[in-house]
């Protein structure tokens, strides 16, 4: 699942039955910064969604054809749930800039400022693990088993 | 399946009834070292994952065969805490 | 679902037994402000919908369902025409 922004819905008059009352809404996936997590999508509604609310996106056929009450329909996208909070574990020490790192409030994925490129939001607080992919968090014990002479011989 | 890192977790009170009971976790995919990814991805948990741990997900419809998740509208399920990530590495060429 | 127009159709006379009856259509997926998103995919229709409608399409397994029992060997399947779209890249402003 994703977290999606509803930017906006679709009329659609000839259709596959299954998708009659139903609404098609026009949904945003986002990364964990509130940025646009690639292209806008179309997803049936299953919670009564409206533009502007943050939501659950699922991305799986079955979840989404039983979401909306459809079984064995040609539906792989709904809408599941609304959004209230993104908690993030912050325990990462000195490494982001301080924006928002631990709470990913809903001023956070604000999308005001965005233009219609999906350009970054001023108001986006920044990575909280690094842009580099570097480990911030405590490793699990990763063990390299040395190089291993052939033993055929 | 991935190797993933719990990194947070989404409240939704509002959601399809058959989502309730069962966290949703947020979950950054990692190497087999333990390096962070790009992307992320939100996870029904089955086995009590706690925060910062390192997890395998399974997505799909085989998402559904993970414990109690069957009629569950989840296509993304954590079922396994890891303990250790054993890798091999063997020279190049297997020469000695 | 995915967003797109569809730019032609496909001719192939020969084909698998079970795509034998379907009409196949080259859609542009496209964003909801018009652009191209990635390559034109080819897909099976069960709405009748022609060239220069804007649509959308299932993909996956989901898009055989329409045509079930016949098992037709699809991945993506246009599933409705769409009358008009309304969108706002800065809903949830507060």
């Amino acid at each position: 699942m994703l977290i999606a922004r509803v930017i906006g819905e679709v009329v659609t008059t000839r259709k596959h039955a299954s998708h009659e009352g139903r609404k098609a809404l026009v949904v945003q996936p986002l990364n964990l910064d509130g940025t646009n997590r690639g292209d806008a999508v179309i997803a049936l509604d299953a919670v009564d969604a409206g533009i502007g609310d943050r939501v659950l996106l699922v991305m799986e056929g079955y979840s989404a054809m039983t979401s909306v009450g459809r079984p064995e329909s040609p539906i792989d996208m709904a809408v599941v749930g609304f959004i209230d909070d993104v908690r993030f574990d912050d325990d990462v020490s000195a490494g982001s800039s301080g924006t928002d790192a631990g709470n990913l409030s809903d001023s956070s994925l604000n999308r005001g400022s965005l233009g219609s490129d999906g350009g970054v939001a001023a108001s986006a607080p920044a990575d909280p693990f690094g842009s580099s992919g570097e480990l911030l968090l405590p490793g699990v014990p990763v063990k390299k088993k040395p190089n291993r002479k052939s033993n055929s011989e | 399946m991935i190797l993933a890192r719990v990194v947070g977790n989404v409240v939704a009170t509002r959601k399809d009834p058959r989502l309730e009971g069962k966290k949703l976790l947020i979950l950054r995919p990692v190497s087999p070292e333990g390096t962070l990814e790009s992307g992320y991805v939100i996870a029904i948990d089955t086995v009590g994952a706690g925060s910062r741990e390192m997890v395998i997900a399974v997505s799909g419809s085989s998402a559904r065969m993970a414990e109690g998740c069957k009629d569950r509208p989840v296509d993304l399920a954590i079922i396994g805490i890891v303990d250790t990530v054993h890798i091999d590495k063997q020279p190049p060429g297997g020469g000695s | 679902m995915y967003l797109g127009r569809v730019t032609g159709c496909v001719w192939a006379t020969a084909r698998d037994e079970n795509l034998r009856a379907q009409k196949l259509l080259i859609v542009q997926p496209l964003t909801p402000e018009g652009s191209p998103t990635s390559k034109s995919v080819v897909c099976t229709d069960c709405t009748g919908a022609g060239t220069g409608e804007l649509v959308y399409y299932t993909r996956g397994k989901e898009a055989s369902f329409p045509f079930l029992p016949d098992e037709v060997p699809t991945e993506a399947t246009i599933v409705a025409i769409i009358d008009s779209i309304t969108f706002d890249r800065n809903a949830g402003a507060s």
